[in-house]
């Protein structure tokens, strides 16, 4: 009985030993492979987890879709500023309440061109950023719809001449086409990078002679006829009476060219229906009427490349600044053309013209299905 | 452990869905027949309606819960943000209705018995209630969110400044906050720069909404320039700065003011009226 008792004397002091409260043990045929995970071990598997399920939950299924997207193919629509969406916007007020107001929390705001320079005046004081002669640009969204609905305006990149030139640092290239020697020297002298006559015409078509460096080509009236040829390649550099390439005054032509303003029209990668604009079209420093005259020029020449009756091509217009993320609307509704009541009437004579003739195939072929029936009966 | 709660748990969860099954729900369902029973001519009894199977079919042609239910009129018996002022007949959705402001007494039905009642308490407390100061709820929600931002007031790091009306409304600008009729006011002890020990200082500034609202607000001075080697990196910036960092910078918490009158327009001293408002 003695030993008894010492024994569970023992027993009881064990358990006050810290190896009585450490874990179970694991005994067993693979006690190694089974061996359990201790408390600290378990915690930091427990916020690995955690941190894994929450990096998962913070995008739903649709926006990690269409982040992937986003990062194989990048759309400069959608960079910033983004392009106006006017279903996002339909909930917001029109106008805002008060004279202190939150831009989120109202529909975009169309300002004058005139107070959108002021504001960006305002920016680029001395005080602040210190830009006062900094370059304009306006940031167009396009439509690229056309009637078809699998055909899209094409890309293109024109010179447009304004009424007011302002010093744009970029090198321009013009090539020439004249006939006569002496014309050739002028145009060199005044400015074209080159002057070609008739004879080169034949190495451009066969493909000796690179023009993809050229910016833009003008030509003399003499050699009007013979680059006719030349058409398909220079594209929007072919020069025609009606952008101004085509003259008799080379001199002029060239520099109207060399101070014009490029305007690119960029279709999206991403979203084809979606295009892009972005010329520069002055200097702050300039007049509010000299700029407006100059976005007015632009706005018409961009605007050719595709028919009014379509609706409107330009969705939105920004007025930015570089370098700078500052943006505004500017009212251009003045600008664009307006459809003619014939163009909407030829619009609206070839739809239901496709209409009626689906209609009349498919009644022609119930007939004829009617008829072989009764001819069987 | 896990077999003898259940034990608990299970049972108590069956009750309680039967409870909520026992609970009524009464709808409206508008039936037709399917095939019509024959018309009784005059003078002849009518055939029992149960002779045919077919008399027996119907269709549902209209079930109530199908309409959604319009807004319900109730009466306010308090001044509830966004909704109206008190004792005021609004009609608002029935949900925020039944579970927020008829639960909470804030509003109640609009029975004619209610309306005669809370009509007549309108009427006795029709001084009171000219008294009390009501500020347009789209002025609130413009000041909460004005009063959360930390404007960063950017000026340059090369040409002398001084922190002015223009500087400040072009950064709000910036911030995404319009400012249509220079409501903006600034302390007399104009800071001017640049001076980098004023890098990253917080200053107090006023916004005031339609004349009338006076609201303050937080501003970082921070110097930019155009040149693109000269940025200063920041850590969060646009995190609310805390009460020690407000008063390391001298400036003390406030509470927009609402004037009776939508007189606040250039002349008017601002920061001196909020000044003694502050020594309150």
């Amino acid at each position: 009985m003695l030993r008894h008792g010492v024994w569970q004397a023992y027993n009881d002091f064990r358990l006050l030993m810290p190896e009585a409260l450490c874990v179970q043990q694991c005994r067993g045929r693979k006690r190694a492979l089974k061996a359990g995970l201790s408390r600290a071990e378990r915690l930091e598997r427990r916020l690995k987890r955690e941190e894994r399920e929450a990096a998962r939950k913070q995008y739903s299924f649709m926006e990690r879709i269409n982040i992937r997207r986003m990062k194989n193919l990048l759309s400069p629509s959608q960079q910033f500023p983004g392009r106006l969406i006017e279903e996002n916007e339909k909930d917001l007020e029109d106008e805002p309440a008060c004279s202190v107001f939150l831009r989120k929390s109202v529909k975009t705001q169309y300002y004058s061109i005139s107070k959108a320079l002021e504001m960006h005046r305002e920016l680029q004081q001395p005080a602040m950023f210190n830009n006062p002669n900094a370059p304009v640009k306006l940031r167009m969204e396009l439509n690229m719809e056309t009637e078809k609905a699998t055909k899209m305006v094409s890309a293109s990149s024109e010179i447009v001449p304004i009424p007011h030139p302002f010093t744009h640092k970029e090198k321009r290239t013009i090539l020439a086409f004249v006939a006569d020697p002496i014309l050739q020297e002028l145009a060199v002298e005044s400015g074209a990078e080159i002057a070609l006559g008739p004879d080169v015409i034949k190495k451009i078509i066969k493909g000796q002679f690179r023009i993809d460096d050229y910016d833009f080509c003008v030509a003399h009236t003499d050699m009007s006829s013979s680059i006719l040829p030349l058409r398909g390649i220079l594209r929007s550099r072919f020069p025609t009476r009606i952008n101004g390439g085509l003259g008799e005054d080379i001199p002029a032509m060239i520099e109207k060219f060399k101070s014009g303003v490029k305007a690119d029209i960029k279709p999206d990668p991403v979203y084809p229906q979606w295009g892009l604009c972005e010329p520069v079209v002055g200097r702050l420093s300039m007049p509010d009427e000299h700029l407006e005259a100059n976005i007015q020029s632009i706005v018409e020449a961009v605007c050719k490349h595709r028919s009014p009756v379509l609706g409107p091509f330009i969705n939105r217009a920004l007025m930015m600044v570089i370098p700078g993320e500052a943006h505004f609307a500017i009212e251009i509704d003045k600008f664009l053309p307006v459809a003619t009541e014939e163009e909407i009437e030829k619009l609206e004579k070839r739809k239901t013209g496709k209409k009626k003739k689906k209609e009349t195939k498919v009644v022609e072929k119930a007939d004829e299905s009617v008829d072989e029936l009764l001819a069987l009966m | 452990m896990n077999p003898i709660c259940s034990k608990f748990i299970k049972p108590t969860v069956n009750t309680i869905c039967r409870r909520i099954a026992l609970t009524q729900t009464r709808n409206t369902y508008i039936f037709r027949h399917v095939y019509v029973p024959p018309v009784t001519p005059e003078g002849q009894h009518q055939r029992p309606p149960t002779e045919l199977q077919n008399y027996r079919k119907y269709e549902l042609v209209e079930e109530e819960t199908e309409k959604p239910a319009g807004p319900l009129k109730v009466i306010l018996l308090q001044d509830v943000e966004g909704i109206g002022h008190q004792f005021d007949i609004v009609e608002v959705d029935r949900d925020v209705a039944r579970n927020d402001l008829l639960i909470t007494k804030k509003a109640a039905y609009a029975s004619p018995f209610d309306l005669k009642y809370y009509g007549d308490m309108k009427e006795r407390m029709k001084e009171e209630l000219a008294k009390r100061v009501r500020i347009p709820y789209e002025y609130l929600k413009i000041g909460r969110e004005l009063q959360k931002l930390v404007v960063p007031l950017h000026v340059s790091m090369d040409n002398p400044w001084t922190l002015n009306r223009s500087i400040v409304t072009a950064s709000l600008r910036q911030m995404g906050v319009d400012v249509l009729d220079n409501g903006v006011f600034l302390p007399k002890e104009t800071i001017s720069g640049p001076n980098f020990d004023y890098e990253a200082k917080l200053t107090r500034f006023y916004v005031v909404i339609n004349k009338q609202y006076v609201v303050p607000m937080i501003g970082r001075i921070s110097h930019i320039s155009a040149d693109e080697s000269k940025q200063a990196l920041y850590p969060d910036a646009a995190k609310q700065p805390s009460e020690e960092q407000l008063r390391k910078f001298g400036i003390k918490p406030e509470t927009p003011y609402f004037h009776s009158s939508p007189e606040i327009d250039e002349n008017f001293v601002v920061v001196d009226l909020m000044n003694s408002r502050k020594k309150q």
